[in-house]
């Protein structure tokens, strides 16, 4: 026969559970990005595990192979950089007023070659695309396509008319 | 049955926690904007914010980063940004 205090703990027994499995595998989940993310040394990393900074070296070898043979759609890029969370709303916007400055700077050159020179646009261009690739530490996969599309933007970007 | 409910949504709003992509913050999301026109602030998020817009639909942001400068972030109707420091 079970006390009549006992009776409720018998009732949510289950939820009690599901909640205590929550908030063991919140920490860990915690831990385990804290870990992947911030081991400089990596002495306490077991063998046989990659790092980030490992997994970024492989990328950047896979990723010399394949641009060679793939191309990109630049509305398909712009458009994930557009949805991409990584990016707050107004920084997206502040970029979009340099990418504007930048494709104004390529028409005044093609009106008149002596006021800017290609040096200077490329100088530009790299380091609004630089912005760009530290701003999307969060969406590894775009920073990384992006990238690879490094010259195609260029090109395109030449492709502009005056 | 409430108690179950609750249960539940607190077990769901702890995954949510424990997704690693979160979205970017509206201070956070300033403070950035303030960073990339080389102005310095001293820390990733700003406090004080207080947003206006006029009649046109241009906005205007005003924010304090943790180094104590106040900025002012001016958005056109057009989307163009502008940065400007306060004091």
């Amino acid at each position: 026969m079970m006390p009549k205090g006992e009776a409720p703990n018998r009732r949510y027994g289950w939820p009690l559970a599901i909640l205590l499995v929550g908030l063991l595998t919140v920490p860990a989940t915690a831990a385990w990005s804290d870990c992947d993310s911030t081991d400089p040394s990596g002495t306490t990393r077991q063998q046989g595990q990659m790092t980030k900074t490992d997994k970024a070296v492989v990328d950047a070898g896979t990723a010399a192979v394949e641009a060679e043979s793939k191309s990109f759609s630049m509305d398909e890029l712009i458009e994930r950089l557009k949805k991409s969370d990584a990016i707050g709303f107004l920084t997206k916007l502040t970029l979009r007023s340099d990418a504007v400055d930048l494709v104004d700077m390529v028409k005044a050159y093609k009106r008149d070659a002596s006021r800017y020179s290609l040096a200077d646009l490329h100088a530009r261009f790299n380091g609004l695309l630089l912005k760009v690739l530290a701003l999307l530490n969060d969406d590894p996969k775009l920073s990384k396509d992006i990238s690879m599309a490094r010259e195609d933007i260029w090109k395109s970007l030449m492709e502009v008319k005056a | 049955m409430k108690y179950t409910i609750l249960f539940v949504g607190m077990f769901a709003g702890m995954l949510c926690l424990a997704s690693p992509a979160q979205a970017v913050t509206q201070a956070e999301d300033i403070a950035t904007t303030i960073i990339l026109r080389g102005y310095a602030c001293g820390g990733r998020t700003v406090s004080n914010i207080s947003e206006s817009q006029d009649a046109k639909g241009n906005k205007t942001i005003r924010a304090t980063c943790p180094n104590g400068k106040r900025y002012q972030i001016h958005v056109t109707a057009d989307g163009r940004v502008t940065v400007r420091p306060l004091n």
